[in-house]
């Protein structure tokens, strides 16, 4: 139990009295000592209850959360003890964390056996593993002389997961399509929902696929053919060098790039295809291309932990490529090209015949988001701005003869971009 | 009137009020001023919003009163007068300071639902104070009273007066000893 500074003063009060009260003989300083002693008295009243005991609980103690998306923090407070009027809880939370609506701080008087809840929404503004807690409790008395300060070490583990876009009209599949059944028309008769053709009927064909129709016109029967549906293996490479990320520890162009492979993997996985993650940071680390649900998690657990760093020979990246991946995978690039190693990677393995894509998030573009679109650039910062853009175009273009480039402003939805690319593609494709 | 113009107003005209009334219960003395200086310091505390000078400027303001009225005969009247003047100085100083651990708190965040319990904080914390006031002027009436007719004012001689008297400050330290040892135990 704290003793406050006026208790403090009051103890003095009351000493200097006698002393003074005895040098003086004067009555009037006991009176004052005196006054000193009832008031401690009287304040004893506002002492902690001895059957101080408040349990804090958290609804839960782990939860994952999307990058943007608002969190509902409860904390119950159930008071197993006396009566308190002056209860001070203060959730600890790092700096990054976000409060939205609600406060992390607050005051409350306890009935007897009584709960409470508290609550309050916070959001994230970047990836990882975040720790809310521990929770600071602190009692008072009303005159303040007394406080009682104590922990409840409830902490809450949440992990803040890359913002995923949801795609409405990109399908995004890879060239080839491997045995497994997927949702990409493979052009040749297999298992599926849509009609291809028709053909005399074999013993085994099942009973529904009759054409009864074509039947009774052939006199014979006659079995309808489908078009096989298959999917086929993406392999996402994540650039995450440190001295190529551009922008803020919350608005970087790593950030842009996870986010980016996070809203890939899940459209790509929606599709039954197979997804594997090649992620360049701090480490390097790679997930097997597998589908379901349980391949997003594991991405995406890759991926929030992804920070940048790392000095990785590429031709590791080549290495896993080439020795751990299924052949005939797309690969798919997510960087903002400002390592020439990663582009020349790039380029070997395009001429080296994978099927290869590259989404690029224009470092520029998050840089003048930060800074301000309005700013006015003196003259060199213009030209050496031309330059850069002069020297993407570029760089892009050279890119474009090895597989799909996406130039991405990363200011804006992924979507419309990646839609726009796709068509050019495919009617590039076309004689 | 709003909280906010009672914060603003009429806790500075407290905090005047309180060293202007014992000054003016000191006007017999030649340094019936000092109540008034001293009282300064807490008002410019509170202005300031510095518990620490608030904390000081009461404490001092006290002590300065109670030396200025060191040659006060021992009657009812004045008995009265000085447990009221010194617990008029006590029920500003904890409003004082609760004001402006509300203030502290209200400034430390915008949000409306802990504005809520904050005012209701506000709202309870005034009647505790006074409560406490009342109830400790009463006691220290009743202790200041019974200690100086039953055991020190009825007897003549000064000398056992004084043997008394370190008797009581015996007594009274030693309550204070058991006091702060109670207080400091945490089990």
């Amino acid at each position: 139990m704290k003793k406050s500074k006026p208790f403090l003063y009051l103890a003095v009060l009351a000493v200097v009295g006698l002393i003074l009260g005895n040098l003086f003989r004067s009555w009037i300083f006991l009176v004052g000592s005196i006054s000193s002693l009832a008031f401690f008295v009287i304040a004893t009243r506002s002492l902690p209850p001895e059957d101080l005991e408040v349990e804090i609980s958290r609804e839960s103690e782990e939860k994952e959360v999307y990058l943007g998306d608002e969190l509902k923090i409860k904390i119950n407070v159930e008071n197993k003890g006396g009566k308190v009027r002056f209860l001070e809880i203060y959730d600890l939370l790092p700096s990054i964390v976000e409060i939205e609506e609600g406060s992390n701080h607050q005051i409350l008087e306890l009935e007897k056996y009584e709960t409470k809840e508290m609550e309050y929404k916070i959001s994230f503004p970047v990836t990882g593993k975040v720790e809310l807690g521990p929770i600071e409790l602190k009692y008072k008395d009303p005159l303040s002389l007394f406080s009682k300060e104590w922990r409840s070490e409830k902490k809450m583990m949440i992990q803040v997961l890359p913002a995923v876009e949801e795609m409405q009209s990109v399908d995004l599949n890879p060239s080839f399509t491997k045995y497994w059944l997927g949702n990409i028309k493979s052009k040749s008769i297999g298992v599926g929902s849509e009609f291809f053709s028709l053909r005399e009927y074999h013993p085994g064909d099942q009973f529904r696929d009759i054409n009864w129709k074509a039947t009774a016109r052939n006199l014979s029967p006659i079995t309808n053919e489908y078009e096989g549906e298959k999917s086929g293996d993406v392999i996402l490479v994540v650039d995450g060098y440190h001295e190529g990320v551009v922008g803020t520890p919350h608005n970087n162009t790593l950030k842009t790039s996870i986010n980016a492979a996070a809203t890939l993997a899940s459209n790509i996985l929606s599709n039954r295809n197979r997804v594997g993650l090649i992620v360049l940071g701090d480490y390097l680390n790679w997930v097997f291309p597998q589908t379901g649900k349980n391949q997003f998690h594991r991405i995406m657990g890759n991926l929030t932990k992804l920070e940048s760093g790392g000095s990785w020979n590429l031709e590791e990246v080549k290495w896993l490529l080439k020795d751990f991946f299924p052949r005939r995978s797309l690969v798919i690039f997510i960087s903002p090209l400002t390592v020439p190693e990663f582009s020349e990677t790039i380029v070997n393995l395009g001429m080296d015949k994978y099927d290869v894509m590259v989404l690029s998030p224009d470092p520029l573009k998050i840089e003048k988001e930060i800074v301000g679109k309005d700013k006015e650039l003196e003259a060199h910062e213009e030209i050496s701005e031309r330059l850069y853009e002069t020297d993407r175009k570029n760089l892009i273009k050279r890119l474009w003869r090895y597989g799909v480039v996406v130039d991405w402003d990363p200011t804006e939805p992924l979507e419309p971009t990646l839609e726009e690319v796709l068509k050019y593609q495919k009617t590039a494709r076309k004689p | 009137m709003s909280s906010e113009s009672s914060e603003r107003f009429l806790l500075p005209i407290g905090l005047i009020i309180a060293p202007l009334l014992a000054s003016l219960v000191s006007l017999h003395s030649v340094y019936w001023f000092f109540p008034i200086l001293f009282g300064l310091v807490p008002l410019i505390g509170y202005l300031l919003k510095r518990s620490f000078f608030l904390d000081l400027g009461i404490a001092l303001s006290i002590l300065s009163f109670l030396f200025v009225n060191r040659g006060l005969t021992f009657s009812l009247v004045n008995l009265l007068t000085v447990v009221a003047v010194f617990f008029l100085f006590l029920a500003v100083w904890f409003t004082a300071r609760n004001v402006l651990l509300i203030k502290r708190m209200r400034s430390a965040q915008d949000d409306t639902s802990t504005l809520g319990s904050i005012a209701s904080y506000r709202k309870a914390f005034l009647g505790d104070i006074f409560k406490n006031i009342f109830a400790g002027a009463f006691l220290s009436i009743v202790a200041s009273f019974l200690a100086m007719y039953s055991s020190i004012g009825s007897i003549k001689s000064s000398s056992v007066q004084m043997l008394l008297i370190v008797a009581f400050s015996t007594v009274v330290f030693f309550i204070i000893y058991l006091m702060i040892k109670m207080l400091t135990s945490d089990a």
